[in-house]
């Protein structure tokens, strides 16, 4: 990859495409997840890769060329984002309104979600929350890179980095809640004991 | 369940593996005791699952191949710029020349010289406005395809503009690697140049990226950029930050 790189800042374009083809997916994904349309995905990618393209001679290779293109992204995301105000998110889960207690959500006796509904439900959750949680969630959750990583990203502290998803998950927890019939099936006792399994094996 | 309150955000670096040993230690010891953290360990933990298994995301048709043109379009229009140039030159050479012919009159038959002056003021007009099609000159039939050449690049610049790629793919076959690229009309951010010009901007509160070269810039300051500051290209006056390509140019 380094090599691609440097043949890129050179100014070889096929080292450049062949860039392109290994991050386009990711970068696409993570615009349409900012931007929550595909119009705007597609702008924002391409802004981020000909911001690469234009600046790729002065980037410092001591960084990784992932990260400078995600920051690339996530900063044409924010402009696109900015530029459009994003309208009235469905459900406001606005900074003053939750930090629940959290409570024992009481198990209701409705079928179980399936699996899509499940995820249907969750990406509902995760759309909702104000951009500055939104971003640092997606980047995490569906990008699975460290908080180091995107704080290099965002150019935000660890510390905020660490409070904005806990509390961007917190909202999002309480959002499901109210939503209902989202945790019972997946805090049933068998599910429980799974996860303890896998805590057990990560802490091992 | 006030201790949940205090325990959110380390359950929350638990679950992303992101504790202490010893932090890990205090916040297992606390849940054994608690099960409102239990269970919401339980319920992040399949959030996050959820979210994991979120199906991939298809890339829109064409998105490749757009950015890839775009990118060749980018080279075509810094080709388009040193084409301008060559031509500017030429231009000016051709001017010289004619004045040689006028005032060496041995060299020149008296009939020629004054269609060839009137060459020359035709292409000191274009230079004027800034035009480039020295071969519309009659005097300057030196360069007859440089002319066509200019054209040439300039339809592809301005197919680019419409975002047409029709005949694109002939019209960039020929992309050599070049050392920079100086479109800066078709820079996604703004351009501001000058001497000192990363410096002068972050005394005024500009942000660094580590990295890029950008900077993010509070919009007041780009609004009045001190004397030796030139701005290039447009910006989101909404914006509160403009994130800005400096480029340093010696006074």
């Amino acid at each position: 990859m380094n090599e691609l790189v440097s043949r890129a800042k050179r100014g070889d374009e096929a080292a450049f495409e062949q860039l392109v083809t290994a991050h386009e997916k990711k970068i696409y994904a993570l615009c349409l997840r900012m931007c929550e349309n595909e119009e705007d995905a597609q702008e924002a990618a391409q802004d981020a890769f000909l911001a690469a393209w234009s600046g790729l001679a002065s980037f410092r290779e001591d960084a990784a060329f992932s990260t400078w293109l995600y920051r690339l992204a996530v900063n044409a995301c924010t402009d696109i984002l900015r530029r459009r105000k994003r309208k009235g998110q469905g459900v406001s889960l606005d900074d003053e309104e939750v930090f629940l207690e959290i409570e024992d959500s009481a198990p209701t006796p409705e079928r179980a979600l399936e699996q899509k509904e499940a995820a249907a439900l969750v990406n509902e959750a995760l759309s909702a929350l104000p951009d500055e949680y939104r971003q640092v969630l997606i980047l995490r959750e569906l990008h699975q890179l460290s908080y180091q990583e995107i704080a290099d990203i965002t150019l935000l502290e660890l510390g905020t980095v660490k409070s904005r998803i806990s509390r961007g998950r917190t909202l999002m927890r309480n959002y499901l809640t109210a939503a209902g019939n989202f945790f019972e099936q997946f805090t049933s006792k068998e599910v429980k004991k799974d996860l303890r399994r896998k805590r057990s094996e990560r802490e091992t | 369940m006030s201790c949940c309150k205090e325990y959110a955000q380390s359950i929350s670096e638990y679950l992303d593996g992101a504790l202490t040993e010893k932090e890990q230690q205090l916040l297992l010891e606390h849940m054994e005791g608690c099960e409102k953290c239990r269970n919401y360990l339980a319920e992040l933990a399949a959030m996050q699952d959820v979210l994991a298994e979120s199906e991939a995301v298809a890339l829109p048709e064409g998105f490749h191949e757009s950015v890839m043109n775009k990118v060749r379009a980018k080279k075509r229009a810094k080709k388009a710029m040193l084409w301008k140039r060559y031509a500017a030159v030429a231009a000016c050479a051709a001017i010289v020349l004619v004045g040689a012919v006028r005032l060496m009159p041995d060299f020149g038959a008296n009939s020629a010289a004054p269609e060839a002056a009137a060459g020359g003021a035709d292409i000191a007009a274009q230079m004027e406005e800034g035009a480039a099609s020295p071969a519309e000159a009659p005097a300057a039939a030196e360069t007859p395809s440089l002319g066509g050449e200019v054209r040439a690049v300039e339809d592809a610049v301005e197919e680019q503009k419409g975002y047409s790629y029709a005949s694109e793919t002939e019209l960039l076959a020929d992309t050599e690697p070049m050392e920079k690229v100086e479109s800066e009309e078709e820079l996604p951010f703004p351009i501001v140049r000058g001497e000192n010009v990363r410096e002068t901007l972050l005394s005024l509160g500009a942000t660094e990226l580590s990295g890029p070269p950008w900077l993010l810039v509070p919009v007041e300051v780009l609004e009045s950029l001190p004397e030796g500051l030139e701005l290039v290209g447009e910006y989101d006056e909404t914006a509160e930050l403009i994130t800005v390509l400096p480029e340093e140019v010696a006074a």
